[in-house]
């Protein structure tokens, strides 16, 4: 065996076992997120949903053995109550990266590829909707649209999207510039082609990143809604509901408000540690 | 790379010609999102389905009609739509902000007596933001702090503005009682808040400002002042926290108009006065003059932060500044 070959094969060794290391290193997060989805789609595997109906004669306890994280103001478990809120309190920040994610991938294709007008406008727009805070345009489409799922996930989405927009249009106006993009153009490969094949992947990769790292700030933007009286109906099964009850019993019962919050604060963490993980992974591939 | 800093600085702001052109860009892209800002504001409560004046005399009252006539005249709501638009428009300009459909008091007067509060809080949590990002991320280069503060940066950026809020009272204030939840000197009132806006913002720049390090760390500048024997701590001090800064001061710029919709959420969970509950009450009740002076006075600050932004970017990383010539 030859000294290059043989060094070859020790990087290959070394890179296999940095894979399996890189792999472990988000293990956490994905457990608790197998763990989430399964709550989300099988609450019935985590808590009886008998457990939902109001108790009168347990109302506000502190967590037990028989309630584990306590129960709330008209005598509901909580945690049975957190299982069951998991499907709406997550679908909300998926529509709303899916959404945000799209738009601003077709947005951003159409800056980069379009004629330069488009490319100022979309610009000007972009810094328009940046200029206003995130939270206060939430709160005017829910003000207008009135209170729901449905029109959360629209405020959310019009309040995050700015920086879905910008990150479309600087990816596609850097790939519309790279050398094979340049070189389809020459060999006089049709435009549309040159946007789906060549442009297309180098713009979704970074959005991607984003949706999975902006999961976060969507859920906890609704959840501030709701906190306000601008979200999501009360009496509803849902993180945010279940936090805005217990705001004026922090004296007293501090498990209402605080057991929900928890359960959203892990649920983002482990998101954002996959967000993170994807990125380096994906940074690591483009080298 | 003959001149020093200094010189570079002065060229570029020295030359008159390319000062007033980069000026005058500058204000008209200012102008550009004002007018857009503010159009959108009054298209959206134009959109707004209901009756301007339901709702400044309250949902019982029994006005009669040549009242509610004689309210339409002084606000000009007869007039068509345009020309609302364009008076929308222009009356600021004239420093007229009009007067609050739900107080009755000139718009001027709620933001001066409100803005105050806000402020001092939003600058606070900023600067304590900073504090603990630098803090956190520059004595923490490596070994089990590093580990540890890398573990607590995504659960600050992940933990709620108002969930936050309503821990930190629970604890502090009914449980410890440390803080009075109501009343209590203006620094009491201010610690709890401020904490609760600094942490989130202070895990988002932690996290910047380490990568932003590390990246510095394999430059070939710090291995040279590695190898001239330089320490970790002096590394960071004088050479690679500088470097570092330029994308961390940037995101500190984008996240002070987070700050604004966070101070919504704040003041509201502390029973705080100030322009966020402010910005509630007039969107809650379609305030339009209030709505119309906030959404100008947001873009004003955009506008200012993105430029004071700029500028300190230009002064930490020179590769940013443009030749005079072609500025």
């Amino acid at each position: 065996m030859s000294l290059i070959t043989a060094l070859q094969a020790g990087q290959q060794r070394a890179s296999a076992a940095s894979t399996w290391r890189r792999l472990l290193a988000v293990a956490p997060a994905v457990l608790i997120l197998i763990l989430v989805v399964f709550a989300a789609f099988f609450p019935g595997l985590f808590a009886e949903e008998a457990n939902l109906r109001p108790n009168p004669g347990a109302v506000a306890l502190p967590p037990s053995a028989e309630h584990w994280l306590g129960t709330d103001l008209s005598g509901r478990d909580i945690y049975t109550r957190i299982v069951f809120g998991t499907g709406l309190t997550l679908s909300v920040g998926i529509r709303v990266v899916l959404v945000a994610g799209l738009i601003g991938l077709v947005v951003g294709l159409l800056a980069g590829l379009g004629p330069r007008w488009l490319d100022a406008a979309i610009t000007r727009v972009t810094e328009v909707l940046l200029a206003f805070p995130e939270l206060l345009i939430a709160l005017a489409v829910v003000a207008i649209l009135g209170r729901g799922p449905e029109s959360v996930v629209i405020g959310v989405t019009t309040a995050l999207l700015p920086a879905y927009l910008r990150q479309g249009r600087v990816y596609s106006v850097l790939a519309r510039s790279t050398g094979f993009v340049e070189a389809a153009k020459v060999l006089g490969v049709p435009r549309r082609r040159i946007a789906v094949r060549h442009i297309m992947p180098s713009v979704a990769r970074p959005l991607l990143v984003l949706m999975i790292l902006g999961f976060g700030s969507a859920v906890t933007t609704a959840a501030g809604l709701t906190f306000l009286g601008l979200g999501m109906e009360s009496g509803v099964d849902e993180w945010g509901v279940m936090m805005q009850e217990g705001r004026n019993r922090l004296g007293d019962a501090w498990w209402i408000t605080s057991m929900a919050g928890f359960a959203l604060l892990i649920t983002v963490v482990a998101v954002s540690w996959l967000g993170r993980w994807v990125a380096r992974t994906v940074q690591r591939g483009e080298r | 790379m003959t001149r020093t800093t200094a010189q570079r600085v002065g060229s570029r702001f020295l030359r008159p010609g390319a000062l007033w052109r980069a000026l005058g860009r500058r204000i008209s892209a200012a102008a550009l999102v004002l007018w857009g800002a503010a159009s959108l504001a009054f298209l959206v409560l134009a959109a707004v389905p209901g009756d301007p004046v339901d709702i400044m005399l309250g949902p019982h009252s029994t006005a009669s009609p040549e009242a509610r006539a004689d309210i339409r005249e002084r606000w000009g709501l007869n007039l068509p739509l345009w020309q609302q638009y364009l008076l929308a428009l222009w009356r600021p300009l004239t420093g007229d902000f009009g007067i609050s459909y739900q107080q009755q008091r000139p718009v001027t007067a709620i933001l001066a007596e409100q803005l105050p509060h806000t402020l001092l809080l939003a600058v606070v949590a900023m600067a304590l933001a900073i504090a603990i990002a630098v803090g956190a991320a520059a004595f923490t280069r490596r070994g089990i702090f590093r580990s540890i503060v890398q573990l607590l940066e995504p659960v600050a950026v992940a933990a709620p503005t108002f969930w936050l809020a309503l821990t930190l009272a629970s604890v502090f204030s009914y449980g410890l009682g440390w803080f009075p939840a109501i009343g209590g000197n203006p620094v009491q009132q201010l610690v709890l808040p401020a904490i609760a806006l600094a942490v989130p913002l202070a895990g988002t720049l932690g996290q910047l400002l380490r990568d932003g390090l590390d990246e510095a760390d394999r430059q070939p500048f710090a291995e040279t002042a590695r190898a001239r024997g330089l320490g970790t701590v002096g590394l960071v001090w004088r050479h690679t926290l500088r470097h570092a800064a330029s994308g961390t001061v940037t995101m500190a710029g984008t996240l002070f108009g987070w700050l604004l919709g966070g101070a919504v959420l704040v003041e509201s969970v502390f029973a705080r006065p100030g322009l966020g509950r402010v910005a509630l009450d007039a969107i809650m009740g379609r305030d339009l003059q209030v709505v119309m002076a906030l959404v100008l006075f947001a873009g004003v600050v955009f506008v200012i932060i993105t430029l004071v932004v700029d500028a300190l970017v230009a002064f930490l990383d020179p590769r940013t500044r443009r030749g005079g010539d072609r500025a």
